[in-house]
């Protein structure tokens, strides 16, 4: 199972578990979404919805195989120049790189 | 430095700053009710509805996602039995402040830009207290949406300067604030704690604003600190760097021990921002 992205499950997707909200279910399990679904969760401030058989992996690599080559370098160096202060030893660092390089490429994507 | 600062203290710059940075009589009225023992939820209530817009913000922030609540909150007085009276003090000081600033513009930094990264900072900010399972997570919103109000003093009483070290920050790869210390012997946080001791906020909000940079072991309010400084990180990290800073500030080991977060929650903080920051923000910015 995965967490996928609202604004990345299409109609048809089928959800993983129950979405719930106060122990009131809204959605059941097993379910298979619809655009009423999807509109519906939008409204209720739900970002990402456990679907079956979904890998978030694929999508993140999905997503960056879309990246045209010279955005992906261009994007890289803007990186590499705002993260100067970190330490690379720290823990934190490789996630806070990675982060801001996504923030880099939806914002061309957009 | 091309000219000299004219202020050799940070509390000499303070007291330059004009009359438009006073705080409105609702505030302090509102302070005295809720700090007195006497005063019931009805006069808070009453003092409050003094000041028609500020109620309409703090009723559009208790039915926003800021809270999630499930039912829809009509009245000032159910939001103070929700949410508290000292949380909505804190709330009425944040939006209070940023009004205050926002009508002072600047040609150094973009406004809207300054107020996008203070407000992703307050919301990150929350959102690391409520990870950690804090009380009172709004004056964690509150600290991290004033934490930089201090340079914002600066940009208006020393502009020539603050281009000046913005400039060499970038050319010498170094943080603003370090260049602060070095050339003015003083930075924005003591602008800033500085000038919420002369507006008589609680030491805990000032005195963690003074350090929110500059961590050791022996700040007074290490947790508020920590947050502060991690959730300053996080708003440069989610794209929203217009503090005057060029890079993302370095994370201080003593900051990333005291908060005790596992590196997957940095992708749970961003998330959470996503899902909050653009209701919130349209409320605090009235826009």
């Amino acid at each position: 199972m995965g967490m996928i992205p609202l604004d990345k499950v299409h109609e048809g997707a089928v959800l993983e578990k129950d979405i719930a909200d106060n122990g009131q279910i809204l959605i059941k399990a097993g379910m298979k979404l619809t655009e009423r679904h999807l509109k519906l969760c939008l409204s209720w401030g739900i970002t990402e919805l456990p679907i079956k058989g979904a890998d978030p992996n694929q999508l993140e690599q999905d997503f960056l195989a879309s990246i045209p080559p010279e955005f992906m370098k261009e994007a890289e160096e803007k990186r590499d120049q705002k993260t100067k202060l970190l330490d690379p030893s720290h823990p934190s660092t490789p996630i806070l790189s990675q982060i801001y390089l996504f923030k880099i490429l939806k914002g061309y994507q957009k | 430095m091309s000219s000299p600062c004219p202020f050799k203290t940070s509390q000499e710059m303070v007291n330059a700053v004009d009359t438009v940075y006073t705080l409105p009589a609702t505030f302090h009225k509102l302070s005295e009710a809720i700090n007195s023992p006497t005063s019931s939820m009805d006069e808070i209530a009453e003092i409050l509805g003094n000041d028609q817009s500020m109620c309409m913000r703090i009723l559009e922030l208790a039915n926003s996602s800021f809270y999630g609540f499930p039912a829809k909150i009509e009245t000032i007085s159910h939001a103070l039995t929700l949410i508290g009276a000292q949380q909505i003090r804190d709330l009425v000081l944040g939006t209070t402040v940023i009004e205050m600033f926002e009508g002072i513009p600047s040609d150094l930094v973009n406004m809207n830009s300054f107020w996008k990264h203070s407000i992703a900072c307050g919301l990150s900010a929350k959102i690391i207290a409520s990870l950690r399972r804090e009380p009172n997570i709004e004056r964690f919103f509150v600290l991290g949406l004033l934490h930089d109000m201090g340079r914002m003093v600066m940009f208006q009483k020393i502009p020539e300067i603050m281009t000046e070290l913005i400039q060499q920050a970038r050319v010498r790869e170094t943080s603003l604030y370090k260049l602060e210390l070095e050339t003015l012997q003083f930075t924005h946080e003591d602008i800033g704690a500085d000038l919420m001791t002369q507006w008589k906020f609680p030491t805990r909000l000032s005195e963690t604003i003074r350090k929110h940079h500059q961590i050791s072991s022996f700040v007074k309010f290490p947790l508020e600190s920590s947050v502060i400084h991690f959730a300053d990180i996080c708003a440069h990290t989610f794209g929203f760097d217009g503090s005057g800073e060029s890079f993302i500030p370095p994370v201080h080991p003593i900051a990333w021990s005291q908060l005790g977060l596992e590196t997957s929650s940095l992708k749970e903080i961003e998330k959470e921002l996503d899902r909050q920051l653009q209701e919130v923000m349209k409320i605090m910015m009235n826009k």
